[in-house]
């Protein structure tokens, strides 16, 4: 007995040890480095740009950030914030699924700041998901409005004048007659709709045309005839035109876009950076035009959003504080955020920004008129609630539909019933 | 200085006990308590005793992705220990020229990335002009085929990426295993008048029973386990044809934030690979 008590002593002794020696380091005094993770070229733009325009204002302080894919970025913050060791000073979160984050003990609360620039955050970016019982626990930085892409010499060189292409029924007789004669030609991308990035694809659609999945109280809309008039728009171009499916960003819509067989692509305005990215040889190809309307006499005009970039401080991280002042900073940089958008084509959240962008427009971003195209359309209203499951569930529905399995009707009510039973909504 | 016989290999052991204990035992006891929790990981958990497990039961999406995992995993198994088998007998054969270069191209494709091989595996199954459709068309048959789209196939056009990639990897246990084989056996039956088939069914495999029944558990942890391909070909779909447990785990706790029901999850395939190991070992065994 006492050698096993002896042992289970020691075991104790040695869980002791290992988890005094994981414990977050005391406040340190003197010269701190913030780290800060992100993804894609912003990072590059935090590193290069951002962080010492900041230590003009900090001495001592040296903002180091980190580049992740954006769901390696995700899983790593969640695991930091589950186990409450490893979490960065800041980090960038996908704002459409930040929702769950929403906890005051978690998060530094950004209130104070939010309502002293009220009005200067667009309120439709602001209301979706970094706010809870009135506090505001993250800062958004840039969203991302749809727009339609396409390449400019392929187009002229088919003899398409995009400037007729006014409404998505304009387009989609359009899709229709060069998809007869170019059978070889993808006339735009399709995603699958399983999965994150493929629901959000065509959540764009949804939201350019004024419909919703969830009302402001966060019950789902019953009977919704707008979004089964937009499922049977996508399942008509999705069976008359000839279109590329894959799942979003593949490779192989790189492969294609190189070779110049793909004409549209209904995407967001990140989509210029990333192409900057992956078809650097494409620069001067691809131009934009607004997103189509769903009728001419839609008023107000409204485009879709991909969801954007939230920045937020984990509340109990050692620097919280700087790390917050560095987050204020960023957002409400004009001169940072005008170089983010040149980097990343994310669109600042902080109007006097966009503002300053769109006057001082030097049309440098990979793809041409991409500013014009998105500032003519305003950001469509959109409840992200529950979001990683309502986009699963989304995905489902779609599934079933392009499938042939359901009619769009039958999809929709098919989404509706699915979101009701498993998210009780 | 001293050291009390009785009690001084604990000490020598004890290294490897707190390891043990830290990495091993204490997660695996750990995600066992946390599947009895209704717990997103950032607020206080409830104990709600085996209702995750009920609930598994329950859920449309889980059967479907449990039956995908276990029937891909059946025939990614039995199919690819044929191959691996066959390309291992040939691999071994003296009349194969240029063997130490065959032995590393079919040694390749498990040590290329991933979504290299995504990319490639794209471009073969792509409904439209994608390679086997191409070879397809030129054959004379018309339709083409949407090898990743169609809930019907898409599964095994995936599980066939995963022999193609696996049984090079295996090819050359099989290969150890039948170099490690005397050569006096094999002699002794030819002596005896045995022709070549009936020295490997009667011979050769008996012998090689160890190796093949090592390369089918050790595959077959890899094979329940099936998440990578889908995740990167079709998250999945369409309508969750090619979801898999794994990917369930992923998405209820990583995407949902239901820690303890991904643990659930978790833990039923953990229970399906050790029940699928303890049969074949048992079958081994018997034999």
């Amino acid at each position: 007995m006492k050698k096993v008590l002896t042992a289970a002593a020691i075991l104790l002794l040695s869980f002791g040890f290992l988890s005094a020696s994981g414990a977050e380091e005391s406040k340190a005094e003197g010269p701190i480095e913030l780290s800060y993770w992100g993804w894609g070229p912003h990072v590059v733009g935090v590193n290069e740009t951002i962080s010492p325009a900041f230590k003009e204002m900090y001495p001592d302080v040296t903002v180091k950030a980190e580049a992740l894919g954006p769901w390696d970025l995700m899983d790593k913050f969640y695991v930091s914030m589950v186990s409450g060791k490893g979490a960065p000073d800041a980090a960038q979160l996908v704002r459409r699924v930040s929702e769950k984050y929403l906890i005051s003990e978690l998060l530094y609360d950004f209130t104070g700041f939010m309502n002293e620039y009220d009005g200067q955050f667009s309120e439709a970016l602001n209301r979706d998901v970094l706010s809870v019982d009135g506090k505001y626990l993250g800062i958004p930085l840039d969203y991302g409005p749809s727009a339609l892409f396409y390449n400019k010499p392929l187009a002229e060189k088919l003899g398409i004048d995009v400037s007729t292409i006014v409404t998505w029924d304009d387009f989609y007789e359009l899709a229709v007659k060069i998809s007869r004669e170019y059978p070889d030609l993808y006339i735009m991308t399709q995603y699958y709709p399983a999965g994150t990035w493929g629901s959000n694809y065509y959540r764009m659609f949804m939201q350019s045309a004024g419909a919703n999945i969830y009302d402001a109280e966060g019950k789902v809309i019953r009977n919704n005839q707008k979004m089964v008039e937009v499922l049977e728009f996508l399942y008509k171009l999705h069976a008359d035109v000839k279109t590329l499916n894959i799942p979003v960003n593949d490779p192989l819509m790189w492969e294609e876009s190189r070779k110049n067989n793909i004409l549209f692509y209904p995407r967001n305005s990140y989509f210029s950076g990333e192409m900057e990215q992956q078809v650097p040889e494409m620069d001067g190809v691809i131009h934009t035009i607004p997103w189509p309307l769903w009728s001419e006499d839609d008023d107000p005009q409204y485009t879709g959003n991909w969801g954007g970039v939230a920045l937020v401080v984990p509340q109990k991280g050692p620097h919280a504080d700087i790390a917050a002042e560095f987050c204020k900073f960023f957002a409400t940089n004009v001169e940072a955020l005008t170089q983010h958008w040149y980097t990343t084509t994310g669109v600042p959240s902080y109007a006097p920004a966009r503002d300053n962008i769109i006057k001082d427009n030097t049309n440098e971003t990979f793809a041409k008129g991409l500013m014009e195209a998105i500032t003519v359309r305003e950001v469509g209203p959109w409840y992200y609630t529950d979001w990683a499951q309502t986009e699963k569930i989304l995905g489902d529905g779609l599934d079933n539909m392009f499938g042939g399995k359901l009619t769009p009707a039958e999809a929709w009510q098919w989404t509706e019933d699915q979101l009701i039973k498993i998210l009780g909504r | 200085m001293v050291f009390d016989k009785k009690k001084s290999p604990y000490l020598f052991l004890l290294p490897f006990l707190i390891m043990f204990f830290s990495f091993w035992l204490w997660p695996i006891l750990q995600s066992l308590y946390w599947s009895m929790l209704e717990w997103d990981g950032l607020r206080a958990p409830t104990f709600v005793g085996f209702r995750n497990y009920i609930k598994l039961f329950s859920e449309q999406d889980y059967i479907i992705a449990l039956s995908n995992t276990v029937s891909a995993a059946i025939v990614y198994i039995g199919i690819m220990v044929i191959v691996a088998l066959f390309l291992g007998f040939m691999l071994n054969s003296s009349i194969l020229p240029g063997r130490a270069a065959f032995r590393t191209i079919i040694f390749l494709p498990v040590t290329v990335s991933l979504p290299v091989i995504a990319l490639v595996f794209f471009i073969i199954f792509a409904k439209n002009n994608g390679v086997l459709n191409n070879i397809i068309s030129t054959l004379g048959f018309g339709r083409s085929i949407d090898w990743l789209g169609d809930p019907r196939i898409n599964l095994w056009s995936i599980v066939s990426l995963r022999i193609w990639r696996a049984s090079g990897f295996y090819a050359i246990f099989i290969l150890a295993g039948l170099q490690s084989i005397p050569e006096e056996v094999i002699e002794a039956s030819i002596i005896d008048g045995a022709s070549g088939w009936k020295t490997i069914r009667l011979i050769v495999l008996p012998l090689l029973r160890p190796v093949i029944i090592y390369v089918i558990i050790a595959s077959s942890i890899w094979a329940f386990q099936l998440f990578e391909e889908p995740w990167i070909l079709t998250r999945g779909g369409p309508v969750n044809s090619t979801a898999t447990i794994a990917m369930h785990v992923y998405r209820n706790g990583f995407q949902f934030f239901q820690l303890g029901y991904a643990s659930a999850s978790a833990y039923v395939l953990t229970a399906i690979i050790v029940v699928f190991a303890l049969i074949q070992l048992l079958i081994n065994k018997g034999k």
